[in-house]
């Protein structure tokens, strides 16, 4: 999977199959706090994610 | 999972709802907020602060879609490689919806910029936001009412924060609308998305395809607004609608607040500049005093 987290400016490729929300734990981010793209459209907590998709991980805080 | 009001895909949960019907969600509570506080007048003069954010920008889209004479206003403090960046993709988002686009900075005020003044050894948050208030008020007062993109989450942020200070002067300052008194000198602030979440302004932002680049202030200071930001978050996701109800308590017992802190009389005029001003001489021009000449 290619993921891409918008906070810390990450670009990473990992072994991943699971939900929206077992990445989040996974990479111990709150849900609360971001938004997840699987290739350019939201997602919610409870849909699948699969080893090819390109996941963003965007965040709702502004930058100040 | 899908929509709860129809067969397509959700893209967001609490409510679940697919695009269209989370942007007619959004959009709605927004008029619906602006109609329960009564925000605006269709025919007032409306400035919308905006910094190029997500909320800002939402408020900026939303007030121009409701109201007939809707200017921007963004604030450039100098800040090299973050304002410059974020002014531009403003300048294409009004040019886009025809929207009058103001640019006022501290150079042209104060003749200097925030770089300046930090190498000065100026606080940065602090002095910042001192300034881009008082540069905000000045562009403000040709204006009815001035517009902040302050959502849910900020409103709750800050009470908590207020109550950890132990200053209910600040938090009988908060609300849907500041400045109620009319004032010379003064124009009243209110908050169009006072009752929508970070998460929802976000994702409203992204549906829309609004040019937002998310990039950190160079100078942002990690205070107690991130450690309440983090808390409240965290119980969030424990006990879901928890910040919600934390506003809800806050406007309960808001008009107490106000009859308790805020004085009629209004504030006295700084000395210095002529604007509104608790003391003598006002906290911008004790700043530029300090840091900018």
């Amino acid at each position: 999977m290619k993921l891409f987290i918008e906070k810390t400016n990450e670009h990473k490729e990992i072994e991943f199959a699971g939900t929206v929300n077992e990445l989040l734990k996974k990479l111990n981010i709150n849900s609360e706090v971001v938004l997840v793209a699987k290739n350019n459209e939201l997602v919610t907590e409870d849909d699948q994610l699969s080893k090819t998709d390109t996941i963003k991980i965007l965040s709702v805080i502004s930058g100040g | 999972m899908n929509c709860s009001a129809c067969p397509n895909r959700a893209i967001f949960t609490s409510p679940t709802y697919c695009k269209e019907h989370f942007i007619a969600y959004i959009e709605s509570k927004i008029t619906a907020t602006i109609k329960q506080f009564n925000l605006i007048d269709p025919n007032e003069k409306i400035a919308v602060a905006v910094s190029g954010g997500k909320d800002s920008l939402t408020t900026l889209y939303m007030l121009h879609k409701l109201c007939k004479n809707v200017t921007a206003i963004s604030i450039d403090e100098g800040i090299p490689g973050y304002r410059d960046q974020t002014l531009e993709d403003m300048k294409t988002f009004c040019e886009q919806y025809d929207i009058p686009h103001e640019i006022h900075s501290f150079k042209d005020n104060y003749n200097t910029t925030l770089t300046a003044m930090l190498d000065k050894g100026a606080p940065s948050c602090r002095s910042c936001g001192v300034m881009r208030r008082h540069v905000l008020n000045k562009a403000a007062q040709k204006f009815d009412k001035l517009a902040t993109g302050h959502n849910l989450d900020d409103e709750c942020q800050n009470f908590m924060m207020n109550l950890l200070k132990g200053n209910l002067l600040l938090c009988a300052m908060l609300g849907p609308t500041t400045g109620i008194t009319k004032r010379k000198g003064f124009t009243q602030r209110i908050k169009p998305l006072y009752l929508c979440t970070e998460k929802e302004i976000a994702t409203y932002a992204f549906v829309k395809n609004f040019p937002i680049h998310f990039k950190e202030c160079p100078h942002a200071e990690l205070g107690l607004r991130s450690k309440v930001r983090d808390a409240l978050n965290a119980l969030e996701s424990q006990q879901s609608g928890s910040k919600r109800k934390i506003v809800k308590y806050f406007l309960s017992i808001l008009p107490a607040l106000k009859e308790s802190y805020i004085s009629n009389d209004g504030p006295s005029m700084c000395t210095n500049c002529g604007q509104p001003s608790q003391k003598n001489i006002c906290n911008a021009c004790k700043t530029e005093a300090a840091y900018a000449n």
